[in-house]
């Protein structure tokens, strides 16, 4: 568990359940999703992982971000559910990836134009497919640092890694990124 | 495409010894997987940022790859937004469903309730036990009281009425004990005629009394 001294503007944002699932929710179902490849298992994980961080506010201390906290928790989750012979079985029989059709049928922002928007698509798209060989722990660094934008340190705090395991991830997502993307790696 | 050990700058555009180049085909030099790592994770030195000013190559890589990030990240965050208005937040039926073990209140009544139970189960067993034993100590004593008798039996008496005679107190002393035994286990006995209040004065279970005839 990730050590913290409370602020009070932690802690009542933490009291307030709401406010929690608001706030943190779709990053959380974002991180977990991307992690795992696991649709339904992001739905579960997020959920008992607010409501876990919320029974447990009390041990959180402010040592790092709530989200950093929260990403803990998750990845904890995850591990716990990965090892029930259920989520094996299940597994096996569906495989419930977030689902790139409905990925792409997202678009950002009418800002830009619609042949820009379906470059962005594409681009998207790629990454994801990259993402999908990595294994499970570089998929949840990759996440963590270029979606989720936490420092290094940060994602040391969350994954309970040290550093230099950390940065080799990373290193080897990037690359996977770059190969797919048309990079020269 | 290749690599070598080269020197490298750090963040204050000094040189240093770690790390590897890359060079493509023509011998032009770029950025490592490490440098290409750190430079999209936002690390700029001075250095780097003259090598992707003069390598184009480096540049439009960086470009592409940062670019495709930024719409990955962009396009996941926008789908996680849309699926976390979709899905319901279930989080006050969980709440609910388990919130009565969370209060420490349940926990003492809990363990009240069970410390109440024992203590009732204890005092009952202690008085169920009690007519047996006190039986038993009539028994001996009715007992010790005959042998005292035959021990003073005056003269005359021979000694095969002087052992009848104790061995018929013990023998009454031990029908008694078993009489008191008897009983209780009939006591213990529930019929479906006595758990609706229909038993009569004195009805009859059919458990066999047994009675000691002789020693």
């Amino acid at each position: 568990m990730i050590g913290c001294a409370m602020g009070e503007t932690i802690q009542s944002e933490l009291d307030d359940i709401e406010a929690l699932d608001r706030m943190y929710r779709a990053r959380l179902l974002r991180y977990v999703a991307y992690s795992t490849g696991d649709m339904d298992l992001a739905e579960t994980v997020v959920q008992d992982c607010l409501l876990k961080a919320y029974n447990g506010r009390e041990t959180f201390r402010g040592e790092c971000s709530v989200y950093t906290w929260l990403a803990h928790i998750a990845g904890n989750l995850v591990r716990d559910h990965q090892r029930t012979r259920k989520f094996q079985f299940w597994r096996k029989v569906q495989k419930t990836g977030p689902d790139l059709s409905e990925l792409s049928g997202v678009l950002p922002s009418g800002e830009s134009s619609p042949e820009t928007q379906i470059l962005a698509r594409e681009r998207a798209q790629q990454v994801t497919v990259a993402l999908e060989a990595l294994s499970e722990k570089q998929r949840s660094i990759f996440v963590m640092r270029f979606v989720d934008e936490m420092e290094l340190q940060e994602i040391c705090q969350a994954t309970g890694m040290q550093m230099s395991t950390v940065k080799t991830h990373l290193h080897r997502a990037v690359k996977a990124v770059r190969l797919k993307v048309g990079g020269r790696a | 495409m290749m690599e070598a050990g080269y020197e490298q700058k750090d963040s204050n555009g000094e040189r240093k010894d770690s790390g590897r180049e890359r060079h493509d085909n023509n011998g032009e030099r770029h950025l490592t997987d490490e440098q290409f790592t750190e430079l999209l994770m936002g690390s700029r030195p001075a250095w780097v940022q003259a090598h992707l000013v003069e390598c184009a190559a480096c540049r439009v890589e960086a470009e592409r790859v940062s670019g495709a990030i930024g719409d990955f990240a962009q396009q996941t965050l926008l789908w996680a937004e849309r699926r976390a208005v979709v899905r319901p937040i279930r989080m006050a039926e969980r709440q609910t469903a388990f919130a009565w073990l969370l209060h420490p209140q349940v926990w003492v009544a809990g363990v009240l309730a069970t410390a109440l139970a024992v203590g009732i189960g204890m005092t009952l067993h202690r008085d169920h036990a009690q007519p047996v034993q006190q039986a038993a100590a009539t028994a001996q004593a009715d007992a010790a009281k005959t042998q005292a008798e035959t021990r003073n039996l005056p003269a005359g008496t021979t000694k095969v009425q002087a052992e009848a005679k104790a061995g018929s107190a013990t023998l009454k002393a031990d029908n008694a004990l078993l009489t008191a035994i008897d009983g209780e286990l009939r006591a213990d006995e529930t019929t479906p005629a006595s758990l609706y209040g229909l038993e009569a004065t004195s009805y009859k279970t059919g458990t066999k009394s047994v009675k000691r005839t002789s020693n």
